[in-house]
């Protein structure tokens, strides 16, 4: 498990480093050495006995996760260049229904993209949201926020839902 | 003048002008979460037009791609950090007002 998790890490980070370098030859011992630094720090910051992110969900989760980016800036610019500066901005606590942290910070990223809210940190199955319009609150489009993002990980995630204690 | 050169103009004008907006959102909006929705969001989508801009400018797929990574590193790191500033301006709220949704 832990030498899958270490193999899998290390080919992404090594993605990663080919497409920011351009990966020439002569420049191979150092993104040798970023990778295994990358890996190393990544298993240490985020132990393969966590629930995993499954990669190609994350694909299929990309095109909606810009559409928002783009909703969510249209909408912020609209209300800042509006003379009547439309906002009536609050705080709501959030149920959430899994307790996992790195779940709960990937839907506080997701959260924050989206048009009008804000995360600012999860915890205790809760998470506080700020609002632009407090009034435009929905608990049940926070909820579908959250299947999809505990859609992203493999299996290990259930067993953190809060039903399961 | 080309097609691409016209669309390259027209997105960089246009993440300017939301850069610009995200700006005006950090001067008119009345407190440090609704002023973090403006920098956050708006600069974001901002930099993704600029982005866009500059991988048609190139035209190369190697190009793009890095754009692309680099444009996921900062709304990364933009998310990360306006979600530990608003948790701040969230404690700082609460404890100076009971109900904590002033500034």
């Amino acid at each position: 498990m832990r030498l899958a998790s270490a193999l899998n890490r290390s080919v992404f980070f090594a993605l990663l480093w080919v497409t920011l370098t351009g990966g020439s030859a002569d420049a191979l011992i150092y993104g040798g050495l970023a990778v295994a630094a990358a890996t190393l720090l990544s298993l240490r910051l985020y132990p393969a006995d966590q629930p995993g992110i499954v990669l190609w969900r994350v694909a299929g989760f990309l095109p909606r996760f810009l559409a928002d980016a783009f909703m969510g800036g249209l909408d912020v610019a609209r209300r800042a260049l509006d003379p009547r500066l439309p906002i009536a901005p609050g705080w709501v606590r959030a149920q959430l229904t899994n307790r996992n942290e790195a779940a709960g910070v990937l839907l506080g990223g997701v959260v924050s993209i989206l048009p009008g809210s804000l995360a600012a940190g999860s915890g205790d199955a809760a998470m506080d949201v700020h609002l632009l319009n407090v009034t435009g609150y929905s608990a049940d489009r926070m909820q579908a926020d959250e299947r999809r993002i505990l859609g992203l990980f493999d299996r290990r995630i259930d067993s953190q839902d809060v039903a399961n204690g | 003048m080309s097609w691409i050169d016209l669309a390259v103009l027209a997105l960089l004008g246009t993440g300017l002008a939301f850069y610009g907006a995200g700006s005006l959102g950090l001067l008119r909006f009345p407190d440090t979460a609704s002023r973090l929705h403006a920098l956050t969001k708006a600069d974001n989508l901002g930099l993704g037009l600029v982005a866009l801009a500059a991988a048609l400018h190139w035209g190369s797929l190697a190009v793009a791609a890095k754009i692309a990574l680099v444009w996921l590193f900062a709304v990364i790191a933009a998310g990360i950090t306006s979600q530990l500033l608003a948790r701040q301006a969230r404690l700082d709220g609460t404890r100076s007002h009971p109900d904590g949704d002033r500034p």
